[in-house]
C-alpha cells in the first residue's frame, strides 16, 4: 500500500537535494559545453566554497551564504590566472581537438590533486558541520528543513541569473555563439580566448558558490568534492552540456530517482537507478534531456 | 708521531665509527624493537597521530621503569618503537610493513590505522611470522583469514553494538522495535550484523533494516521511510561523517524515537559541535574508550600497567603531547601493555612462546579487559562504553559497572 504523506514527503525530499545537485553542476556543464573541457577540478572547488561557507559561520559569526561575497571574487581571479596562464597555453599547444581535451583532462586532474592536498594539508581529515540555523517548517505532517529550502532557493536563484546572463547579455551571447561555431564567432570580432576566458571564470565562480549552499547542509571534509563530482557528471550528461535550464533539470531528475528509489524499493540500489536512468537518456535523447543550448 | 701511534689512532676511530652507526651491537646496547606503519598524512593524519602518540608514551613510560623483563636474556631490556608514515595508503603500508620485518628486524608489530589497512599489513606479517597487535583495525574480517599471529586488542565490529542493547533491554518503558540504518561497506555491514544477532538474543522487533549506498549525500529518503514506521529506537551504523548527516537531518525531519545511537559517531570530541545542539542533544555512542572515572586500578587483582583511570590517562596524555587523546591514543597505549604482559609471561621474545602466553592472558588495564579467543587471536575480554551527549557533554551511562551518569530514556522530545 502506498502512503500518501510519504510519496509528498519522498518528492520534497527529492526537490530540495535535487535543486541543489542542479546547481552544483551548472559550472561544469557551461566549462564542458563551451570549451569541451572536462573539468575534472569542479569538485575540490565545490569544496572549497563549502570551506568557505564554514569559515564564514564559525570565524566570522556571520551567515554562511554571505560567502559568495568572497566567492565571486575569488572565482572569478582564480578562474581567469588558471586560464589565463595555464588552460590557455595548454589548449593552444594541442595539435588536435582530441589531444587537446585529453591534456585538459589530465591537466585539471592535477589541479584536483595539488588544491586537495593543500586542503587536506591545511585543515587536515577532521569533519566539520555547520549546525541547523532555522527551525524546520511542518506543514501538517510534512517537514520541510529550512537549510535545505533555502539551498533550493539559492540554487534556484542562480541557475537563473545564469540563464539570464547567457540569454540576455552580449558577453552570454557570445558564450553560445562560440560554443556552436567559433570560426564564425571570430569573423565578428569577437575572441573566443577571452570568450573561454569568461566562461571558465564563472564556471568555477558557480562551483564556489554550489560549495557555499552546500555548506549549509552537508559535513564538511576535504573528501567531499569527489562525491559531488560524481553527481555532476550524472547530472550534467542528463541534463545537456552547457545548458543551465537542462542541468538544473537534470539535477532535479536525479534527486527525485534517488528519493523515490527507497520509498518504492531500497535506497541501497539508488546509484544503480540513477545510472540506468543516465543510460537510458542517452540512448532515447543522446543530448541530454534539453540538449546543448543554443 | 710514529707509525705505532697513527695505526692506533686509527684502530680506535675506526672503533667508535662502528659503536656509532651500530649501537645495537654494542654489549648491553640490546632492545625489543617494536615496528609501527602508521598514517601520519593523508586521510587518516589526525587518528593516526594519537596512535602514534599513544604507542610512544607507552615506550616512554616502559623504558622509564627500566624496560621489559626478559628472563632467558636475565634482565630488563628498554622498547625502541620504530615507526614510518604510511601517508594513509595501502601499498606504502604494505612496503613499510615488510621494510621493518626485513630491514629493521623488528620483534613484534603494532598494527597500522584502521581494519582495511590492518588487514593488509597482516597479511604481510602473517607471511613472516612476526606477531601483529591490531589496535585499529576492528573488523571482525581480520580474524577470519586464518592468520595465527594477528592480535585483537580492541573489541570486533560485531560487539559493538553489544551492551548498548543490554543497556536498551534493560529500559523502561521497554524498547519493543527497532530501526536499523547501515552504512554500505564492509565494517559497517559486520556491526549490522551484530545488531541483528543481539536483537534476536535480547528481544527486539528490527522492523527497519535498510543500507544506504556509500558517501551519501542526502539521507531523507531513509529517514522518511523510519519516521513512519514510529520505532522504539534507532541504531545506524555509519562513520562520523555519515553520523553527522544522520543526526542533522534526523532532527530537521522531526524523527523522533525514544532511544537513538550512533554507533562510534558520536563518541568523537567533534560530534557537539558539527552536529549542533539540537541534533546531537541526548544521543548515544558505543565506544571503545571514554575518559572517565574507571576502571579502578585498587579492584582488580589482574591488573597490569599503569596504576591509573581512564580520566588519569587522558591528563597524562594530554600532558604529554598538548592535547587530550580519544580511544585511539589508548588503544596504542593499551597494544603496548598487552604485547609487554606477554613478552614478561612468555619470559622470550620468541614469536610462538609469545603467542603461547596470550592465550592465557586474561588481564585489566587502563583500556579495560583484554583476553583473547587462542584459536584466532580475535579479541573477546574488552567490552563496549554506552556513552550519551547530555547539555554538550558526553557521559559514560554503561555498562551499569562503570557508568557516571544516567542515561535520559526516553529522549525528551
Amino acid at each position: 500500500m502506498l502512503d500518501f504523506t510519504l510519496l509528498v514527503q519522498a518528492s520534497i525530499n527529492g526537490l530540495l537535494i535535487g535543486g541543489v545537485y542542479g546547481l552544483a553542476s551548472l559550472g561544469l556543464s557551461l566549462i564542458w559545453g563551451v570549451m569541451k573541457v572536462v573539468n575534472l577540478a569542479h569538485g575540490v572547488f565545490i569544496m572549497l566554497g563549502a570551506y568557505l561557507g564554514y569559515g564564514m559561520y564559525h570565524l566570522l559569526g556571520l551567515h554562511p551564504l554571505l560567502g559568495m561575497i568572497i566567492a565571486i571574487p575569488l572565482g572569478a581571479g582564480a578562474g581567469f590566472l588558471s586560464y589565463r596562464y595555464l588552460l590557455h597555453r595548454i589548449m593552444e599547444a594541442a595539435s588536435s581537438e582530441l589531444e587537446m581535451e585529453m591534456m585538459c583532462l589530465l591537466f585539471t586532474f592535477g589541479i584536483s590533486i595539488i588544491i586537495y592536498g593543500t586542503a587536506l594539508n591545511i585543515w587536515g581529515s577532521d569533519i566539520r558541520g555547520i549546525p541547523a540555523l532555522l527551525p524546520t517548517l511542518f506543514l501538517g505532517e510534512l517537514d520541510v528543513p529550512s537549510s535545505r529550502l533555502i539551498a533550493f532557493a539559492s540554487a534556484l536563484g542562480l541557475g537563473l541569473i545564469l540563464l539570464v546572463v547567457l540569454k540576455k547579455t552580449f558577453t552570454g551571447k557570445a558564450i553560445r555563439a562560440v560554443t556552436q561555431n567559433r570560426a564564425y564567432v571570430m569573423l565578428n570580432s569577437i575572441d573566443p580566448v577571452k570568450i573561454y576566458q569568461i566562461a571558465f571564470s564563472i564556471g568555477i565562480t558557480y562551483a564556489l558558490m554550489a560549495g557555499v549552499v552546500i555548506s549549509l547542509i552537508s559535513p564538511i571534509t576535504p573528501f567531499m568534492g569527489g562525491y559531488y563530482l560524481l553527481k555532476c557528471f550524472t547530472v550534467v550528461v542528463l541534463g545537456g552540456l552547457g545548458n543551465p535550464l537542462g542541468t538544473f533539470l537534470g539535477g532535479l531528475i536525479l534527486g527525485l530517482a534517488e528519493s523515490y528509489t527507497s520509498l518504492f524499493a531500497t535506497y541501497a540500489i539508488s546509484p544503480a537507478v540513477a545510472f540506468i536512468t543516465l543510460i537510458l537518456i542517452l540512448i532515447f535523447r543522446p543530448g541530454g534531456i534539453l540538449g546543448t543550448l543554443r | 708521531m710514529t707509525r705505532f701511534i697513527k695505526n692506533i689512532l686509527c684502530l680506535v676511530a675506526v672503533f667508535a665509527l662502528v659503536l656509532l652507526v651500530f649501537p645495537a651491537v654494542a654489549p648491553g646496547g640490546e632492545t625489543v624493537k617494536v615496528g609501527l606503519p602508521i598514517s601520519l598524512t593523508g586521510k587518516y593524519d589526525v587518528l593516526g597521530m594519537r596512535n602514534l602518540h599513544g604507542a610512544k608514551l607507552w615506550a616512554e613510560w616502559v623504558n622509564e621503569n627500566g624496560g621489559i623483563f626478559v628472563k632467558d636474556k636475565g634482565r630488563k631490556l628498554p622498547v625502541k618503537v620504530i615507526w614510518y608514515d604510511t601517508k594513509s595508503d595501502k601499498d606504502t603500508t604494505i612496503k613499510l610493513t615488510e621494510k621493518l620485518i626485513t630491514e629493521d628486524k623488528v620483534h613484534f608489530l603494532l598494527g597500522p590505522y584502521g581494519s582495511s589497512l590492518t588487514l593488509a599489513s597482516a597479511a604481510i606479517t602473517e607471511k613472516y611470522g612476526k606477531l601483529m597487535f591490531s589496535h585499529s583495525g576492528a573488523s571482525d574480517k581480520i580474524w577470519k583469514q586464518g592468520f595465527k599471529y594477528v592480535i585483537g586488542v580492541l573489541t570486533p565490529s560485531s560487539y559493538y553494538y553489544k551492551s548498548t542493547m543490554e543497556l536498551m533491554a534493560s529500559l523502561d518503558p521497554p524498547i519493543k522495535t527497532v530501526a536499523i540504518i547501515t552504512e554500505d561497506n564492509p565494517f559497517n555491514l559486520s556491526i549490522r550484523k551484530g545488531i541483528k544477532r543481539w536483537a534476536k538474543e535480547l528481544g527486539f522487533k528490527v522492523v527497519f533494516d535498510e543500507v544506504y549506498p556509500s558517501p551519501p549525500t542526502d539521507l531523507s529518503p531513509i529517514l522518511s521511510k523510519v519516521k513512519r514506521l514510529k520505532p522504539d529506537a534507532i541504531l545506524t551504523c555509519s562513520h562520523f561523517k555519515d553520523g553527522v548527516l544522520l543526526a542533522k537531518q534526523a532532527a530537521e525531519l522531526r524523527v523522533y524515537t525514544k532511544f537513538f545511537a550512533l554507533g562510534s559517531a558520536p563518541s568523537t570530541v567533534e560530534w557537539w559541535k558539527a552536529v549542533g545542539p539540537k541534533g546531537a542533544q541526548y544521543t548515544a555512542a558505543t565506544s571503545q574508550w571514554e575518559p572517565m572515572d574507571a576502571p579502578d586500578p585498587s579492584r582488580f587483582s589482574n591488573w597490569f600497567g599503569p596504576s591509573m583511570t581512564a580520566n588519569q590517562f587522558n591528563a597524562w596524555y594530554k600532558k604529554r603531547w598538548g592535547k587530550p587523546t580519544d580511544f585511539r591514543g589508548t588503544q596504542a597505549f593499551a597494544a603496548g601493555l598487552v604485547l609487554q604482559w606477554a613478552i614478561e609471561r612468555a619470559g622470550s621474545l620468541n614469536t610462538d612462546e609469545v603467542r603461547a602466553a596470550l592465550n592465557k592472558m586474561d588481564i585489566i588495564t587502563l583500556y579495560g579487559r583484554s583476553k583473547i579467543d587462542p584459536a584466532t587471536g580475535i579479541q573477546v575480554g574488552h567490552g563496549m562504553v554506552v556513552a550519551q551527549w547530555q547539555d554538550g557533554k558526553k557521559v559514560v551511562v554503561g555498562p551499569p559497572d562503570i557508568a557516571v551518569g544516567k542515561l535520559v530514556y526516553p529522549r525528551p522530545r
